[in-house]
């Protein structure tokens, strides 16, 4: 029995990316299928020369200064701060309010502080510091919380938020993720074989790895749509799950994956044939793109289109659930499906309807998923009111 | 509509010392390194489980705490795969490793980054591990905060559990710092408790009191 | 060749945490990634990354090294084959 007595509405949302500072300046070059993907020679990131997909850290810097000059915030810092201010201008709720709870996404946060730590207060490379003195930024009396559960942390943090906003512990929540394209994590990647040798091509049959991509991105959440929202969307279900099989590697059966979104179809109360498209994790290593094609399969997803937009800003690990929600978010709305980017010739073992281009479909849900090391998998459907 | 639930069990490892239920069943010897004690502690709870020695420090208490609970409820036969969340809060993410896997990279003319320490630079592979060994398929989330959030927690599983997404919740803190090479100023702390819908051999009210005051003791 | 398969099976004991299994000493013919060692894809891996540390050869995909792996003995084998004298 749902006792539940809230929705919750997608009232604002922002994207910090290779494709620019706002949602709309990222979402008209998806729609134009324009890429965010570059190739980059910097020794400070990566041994080798790699594709990856950065944000204009002069940029970053120069629009930051309008919120604040100094020098008191780390680069990961004033990702977050700068995508929760831009994200706040579009909606009126009050972050200094106890009734609003603050969300963050991270993987790794300030993990470039490692090794420097007396350059800074010693406990600035823990991820709750950081959520800290983000919270203080806007004079948020709550204990700001993290979610740090590898590549699912933007989508589980959207879920959580729901489930307390839905409960009534919190009037709204502020999600907002971000990780940065750094040493430690590329090495780590790349030690894995895990790193593409070119742009990543999600589903397609001559896929070998990911691309790595750094980004922020924020969601306002609350248990009111905003009124001038002529489309308003609110979570209509959820779940996560574990595949119970192998820290690293995917599962070869996708029974996770599908267990996550049976729970979430279950919760929203839609079936399969109701969901206009999925938007998917899509990293394009061989086996994570295998796995989902068999989790759709093992759900009647066979005819839904599906979409994967790691092609356009890369892995984005803790922002990725955030800021590909907020597309999917965008194309619902605007009732169209946005192209894989890198995606031509279908590779995997499940036949799946991965988009080719850009068109218009009428919708009224979509499914977002995702997974990540450790095994996990989350679902979440985003449906209009 | 009332979900009564219940603590069924606590499980606390710190000071080198293991409790459960406030009673002390294991004392290892207070000088020695971790390392050195939660092997001890595998030996002598006899885990069998040779994927222990391939996790990192973090892990092998987490796992270890876990265990224990689960051996003294028995939920694992109680409530499907699907129907036992892992929520659990930590301090200090995955540090401990991360200073590892750093020893890997920094010497550009020695660089070897290892993918056995990389996989255990996210905090939430211990969900991974728990759920591995014991078939765990629910729901599951790691939070990352200063200090143990109970209230939070008490919060969290009362609406899983009210919204129909769990039956049963392994939840608890579990920490490991450490962030310098130097190996003697780890601090550690786990502390597991287990929160059913159905009775069992201990049925502690679940209200955050209790489960501040279990945490205490 | 004997010196060799003497050195890989101390060095392999070593980077994948073997002797914390009371494992000491491996049959250079034993399948690695049998029952026996508990072994996984990321031990792969990790064996890739010790092959060009210390005996400075480059494998590109877990794939291949799987087996090259086999046994010891086709570790060192291999190793004989492609290391510069």
């Amino acid at each position: 029995m749902n006792i539940l007595k809230h929705k919750a509405y997608i009232k604002s949302d922002n994207i910090i990316s290779s494709l620019g500072f706002d949602t709309d300046e990222n979402m008209n070059h998806l729609i134009k299928g324009e890429s965010g993907i570059s190739y980059c020679e910097d020794p400070e990131l990566s041994v080798t020369p790699f594709y990856t997909s950065l944000i204009n850290s002069k940029e970053l810097i120069e629009r930051f200064s309008s919120y604040s000059v100094g020098n008191e915030f780390t680069r990961l810092e004033k990702m977050l701060i700068l995508s929760v201010s831009e994200a706040l201008k579009n909606t009126d709720i009050d972050i200094t309010d106890a009734g609003t709870l603050l969300i963050i996404s991270t993987t790794k946060g300030n993990i470039d502080l490692l090794g420097q730590m007396h350059l800074h207060d010693k406990n600035r490379i823990y991820l709750w510091r950081t959520a800290q003195i983000v919270a203080d930024f806007f004079h948020n009396p709550n204990h700001a919380l993290v979610i740090s559960n590898a590549c699912i942390s933007g989508l589980l943090s959207v879920l959580v938020a729901k489930r307390l906003v839905e409960a009534g512990v919190y009037n709204n929540a502020v999600v907002a993720g971000a990780d940065m394209v750094t040493h430690f994590v590329v090495s780590g990647f790349q030690s894995f074989k895990a790193v593409s040798s070119l742009p990543c091509k999600p589903y397609d049959v001559s896929r070998d790895g990911i691309t790595l991509g750094e980004a922020a991105g924020t969601i306002i959440l609350g248990n009111t749509a905003n009124i001038s929202d002529q489309y308003p969307v609110y979570v209509s279900g959820g779940a996560s799950s574990n595949d119970a099989n192998h820290i690293s590697g995917p599962s070869r059966t996708g029974d996770g994956l599908f267990l996550a979104i049976k729970n979430a179809l279950h919760e929203s109360g839609l079936k399969a044939s109701d969901i206009g498209h999925i938007s998917a994790h899509g990293t394009a290593t061989v086996y994570n793109d295998e796995m989902e094609s068999k989790a759709f399969g093992l759900a009647g997803m066979q005819q839904v289109p599906v979409i994967s937009l790691k092609g356009y800003w890369g892995h984005t690990l803790g922002a990725a659930g955030i800021i590909e929600s907020i597309a999917g978010i965008r194309s619902l709305k605007e009732n169209y499906l946005l192209k894989t980017h890198g995606f031509s010739t279908p590779g995997v073992p499940v036949d799946i309807c991965v988009t080719h281009g850009f068109r218009y479909r009428q919708q009224s849900s979509f499914l977002k998923t995702a997974s990540g090391f450790g095994g996990c998998n989350a679902a979440v459907i985003f449906e209009k009111a | 509509m009332k979900n009564p639930l219940s603590i069924t069990t606590y499980c606390k490892i710190a000071g080198n010392k293991i409790t459960v239920n406030g009673n002390v069943v294991f004392q290892g010897q207070k000088n020695i390194a971790f390392p050195d004690f939660i092997k001890q502690v595998y030996k002598t709870f006899d885990f069998s489980y040779a994927k222990f020695f391939k996790m990192d420090n973090l892990c092998r208490l987490g796992f270890a705490a876990t265990e224990i609970a689960l051996i003294e409820t028995g939920i694992l036969s109680h409530y499907n795969e699907g129907d036992i969340a892992v929520v659990i809060q930590n301090g200090s993410s995955s540090i401990d490793t991360d200073t590892e896997f750093r020893q890997t990279i920094i010497d550009r003319d020695n660089y070897f980054p290892s993918p056995g320490l990389f996989v255990y630079t996210l905090p939430n592979i211990l969900i991974g591990e728990i759920s591995i060994k014991n078939h765990l398929t629910g729901e599951s989330t790691l939070f990352v905060t200063e200090k143990p959030d109970f209230p939070f927690l008490h919060t969290y599983t009362k609406a899983l559990v009210q919204t129909g997404k769990t039956k049963a919740c392994i939840m608890g803190w579990v920490d490991f710092d450490r962030h310098t090479p130097d190996r003697n100023d780890v601090q550690y702390e786990a502390f597991i408790y287990i929160v059913e819908t159905k009775e069992n051999k201990l049925n502690f009210e679940h209200t955050k009191d209790n489960i501040i005051t279990f945490y205490q003791s | 060749m004997e010196n060799l398969i003497e050195e890989l099976k101390a060095e392999i004991i070593e980077v994948l945490n073997l002797e914390e299994m009371d494992i000491t000493n491996i049959d250079p013919d034993e399948p690695l990634f049998g029952d026996k060692f508990g072994l996984s894809s990321i031990d792969a891996l990790e064996l890739i990354v010790l092959l060009e540390r210390k005996y400075n050869i480059k494998i590109e995909s877990a794939e291949e090294g799987k087996k090259i792996f086999h046994t010891v003995r086709t570790m060192a084998d291999y190793i004989m084959q492609h290391s510069n004298k």
